[in-house]
């Protein structure tokens, strides 16, 4: 019998390390019974018990209404886990205990992981995790969860509570309310009271932060308790700074578009090119030759899966390096300054700057930050934000643009994906300008965002993140890459009859990329191969490199220079910037936002918006040309 | 002679004295953080476009915009006898 345990706590507690932590590679995402909202899951091993481990969303109340208070009352409700472990920020303790105080009082099996125990003691802070656990009548224990320290003993404590579960727990915390706020817990328990006018539930919060007052010079010893480090404060005074913050903001984005695209990131590409391209192509025909392999099944081979796959793998380093600056961004607490000091321009559109953080995240990729849009409480700055996303070029895109800046623009190579990249930002801009009324109606944005503490990051998990990452790019180009190279490469070459088309223009695939391409002739790329190319893109950003790769090799004659004009080569990447999201973007807005209506008007939109600014980058350049 | 969050210079403390004119669901949140009747805060800077304002509440810290601040009457810190 597995057991099943449930990660609850603020957000910024660590919890998703800690998940990290323990599940590894295994994660997936689950779907439970009634409930609407995915939750992550991870499954491991421990003392040979089999362990099923769900991250519930962070939270900071389980009584506010919210998205993720939603998500886990449901949780809660449907599926009782064996045991909750309570994720709590140690150098924060009032107000994670906040939290920890609702959990008890629900009575649920409850283990409370006190996180962080390192920089607790780097601020000179000790704390009684013993006392504690008397105090609250729940067991506490000292973690770290990016040091990996007292994770044993949490498991230990956890799988103990889940197997013998044992009764009146929250008794004692009950005991230090006051009598006439425990009869009324007692009493709205029972479904006999209603607090019609909120002001018990009010008195129960200033409530539970007596209590924890009262709790917490018993169990904590310390000269400077809750003071954030000196250098958090220097950092801010300067990244926050009224004239300071935006061009230090601008500079970080370009820098890490520097890094990734410029001399470093091309270096390593061409490194992993000379082999996937190079090396790896000839090795392969000599030794297929040798072992007597026909023209079919070497052209497959090497033409088909190498060049199709291979094309899109050599942009891996590039890929890890943006991965390693996003991954950055997300640990080191950034973030939420990116949040502070954009929510203002954001609010003249509508959103907030919580909007912010989903939008960086579509620089990875377009199916996290739509997800990540659960963080934001109102539906139509929810809806708003997801239209928005997918102008954010996302990584899968970033290939194509590298391998035809490379081809046109070699001289001023990052200087051009910047220059997409920005306006992508731009159409997402106007996008909010002119939807955000219809979207959002009467609706008005908030914002109230804790200002987490800068965390040196662990380096560990930077690391997992950007190989998560990378693991994802590489299984889908192992998998559904291969299997479109390997569609494409035969779709060209055999004509109608099942036979080997004698040149490209028998194949089945140059009937169908006629028949779009010109719809694309006004843009300056109206040719069968980029109309099949943005095709095959519909299903990964990424299958438009090696879609080309494949055409382009059985195509003798054209090659990329000869077919387009640099001014098409632009009015190309801009398409490939702005037009349609992918499928799995699609699907993720469509089980997110739960509208049919939403995802289709996404598909169009993008589709036309990116036309029309094609039409017009095409027409500009070729003014100047 | 009430003031409010957003009326106190950088890095001055005062204490809550009472949240007034805001919605149900925005004072249960503040409630949650900590905002509660009592309580000290500071407030430690503003956004470069001048909102939202940056507090410290409870040992942490906390943005929020001034439309709410200004929802959040407080006195002065009483500094009695040690």
């Amino acid at each position: 019998m597995k057991a099943e345990m449930a990660l609850v706590g603020n957000p910024n507690s660590g919890k998703t390390s800690l998940f990290n932590e323990l599940t590894g590679d295994s994660r997936s995402v689950g779907n439970w019974a009634g409930v609407t909202v995915q939750l992550e899951k991870g499954r491991f091993y421990y003392q040979d018990q089999e362990v099923e481990l769900i991250d519930l969303p962070g939270l900071y109340s389980l009584h506010t209404p919210s998205p993720e208070q939603r998500a886990v009352g449901e949780y809660l409700e449907k599926s009782v886990p064996d045991v909750l472990i309570n994720v709590v920020d140690s150098t924060n303790l009032e107000r994670n205990l906040y939290l920890t105080t609702q959990l008890a009082e629900t009575g649920l099996p409850l283990v409370v992981a006190l996180n962080m125990e390192d920089e607790l003691k780097k601020q000179g802070v000790r704390l009684d995790a013993g006392a504690l656990s008397s105090l609250l009548g729940v067991p506490c224990v000292q973690i770290s969860a990016t040091r990996r320290t007292g994770l044993e003993r949490l498991l230990k404590t956890a799988l103990n509570m889940a197997l013998h579960p044992y009764l009146g727990r929250g008794e004692q915390l009950a005991r230090l309310y006051a009598p006439e706020l425990r009869q009324y817990m007692e009493q709205s328990r029972a479904g006999g009271f209603r607090d019609k006018t909120g002001d018990w539930e009010r008195r129960l919060s200033a409530e539970r932060y007596r209590v924890i007052g009262k709790i917490l010079p018993q169990v904590t010893q310390a000269s400077s308790y809750g003071k954030a480090g000196g250098l958090t404060e220097r950092l801010d005074r300067l990244l926050c700074h009224r004239l300071w913050a935006f061009p230090l903001f601008i500079l970080a984005m370009l820098l890490m578009l520097y890094i990734s695209f410029g001399p470093l990131g091309s270096a390593m590409m061409r490194a992993c090119a000379d082999f996937i391209q190079g090396l790896l192509p000839a090795a392969m025909a000599g030794w297929l030759s040798r072992a007597g392999a026909g023209p079919l099944v070497s052209g497959l081979i090497v033409d088909g899966v190498i060049r199709g796959v291979g094309a899109v793998l050599v942009f891996l380093p590039q890929l890890m390096l943006l991965f390693f600056f996003l991954a950055l961004l997300e640990a080191s607490g950034y973030m939420a300054r990116a949040a502070f000091i954009t929510d203002k321009a954001l609010a003249r559109l509508g959103l907030s700057g919580m909007s912010f953080i989903p939008m960086m995240l579509g620089f990875g990729c377009s199916v996290p930050a739509m997800v990540s849009c659960r963080l934001l409480e109102n539906q139509g700055q929810r809806r708003l934000t997801m239209l928005m996303i997918p102008f954010m070029s996302c990584s899968a895109r970033m290939p194509v643009y590298a391998l035809i800046a490379s081809v046109f623009f070699d001289q001023h190579k990052w200087l051009v994906i910047s220059c997409l990249y920005l306006l992508g930002v731009l159409a997402a801009i106007l996008t909010a300008r002119f939807l955000g009324p219809q979207v959002l109606g009467r609706e008005r944005s908030f914002f109230i965002m804790e200002m987490p503490p800068y965390r040196k990051p662990a380096w560990h998990a930077v690391w997992q993140s950007v190989w998560l990452r990378s693991w994802d790019f590489i299984s889908r180009a192992g998998s559904a890459l291969l299997i479109a190279s390997v569609a494409v490469w035969f779709l060209s070459n055999i004509g109608s009859g099942l036979h080997l088309a004698a040149g490209p223009e028998g194949s089945v695939l140059y009937r169908l990329g006629a028949w779009i391409a010109p719809l694309f002739a006004p843009l300056g790329f109206g040719y069968w191969q980029l109309a099949v190319a943005l095709l095959t893109g519909f299903l990964y950003k990424e299958a438009v490199v090696s879609t080309l790769s494949v055409l382009y090799s059985s195509l003798t004659a054209a090659a990329l220079p000869e077919l387009l004009s640099p001014a098409g080569a632009l009015a190309f990447l801009v398409f490939v910037l702005l037009y349609t999201p992918c499928i799995a973007t699609l699907t993720t807005v469509r089980r997110e936002s739960g509208s049919w209506p939403l995802t289709l008007w996404m598909l169009v939109y993008q589709i036309a918006v990116a036309w029309l600014l094609s039409f017009f980058s095409y027409r500009i350049i070729l003014m100047f040309l | 002679m009430s003031r409010t969050l957003d009326d106190l210079a950088y890095g001055e403390s005062a204490v809550i004295a009472r949240l007034a004119g805001l919605d149900g669901a925005t004072e249960k949140r503040l409630l949650d953080l900590g905002l509660i009747i009592g309580e000290t805060v500071t407030l430690i800077q503003r956004a470069p476009l001048g909102d939202p304002v940056w507090l410290e509440v409870k040992g942490y810290q906390l943005a929020l915009r001034r439309e709410v601040a200004r929802c959040i009457l407080v006195k002065r810190k009483e500094t009695g006898p040690a």
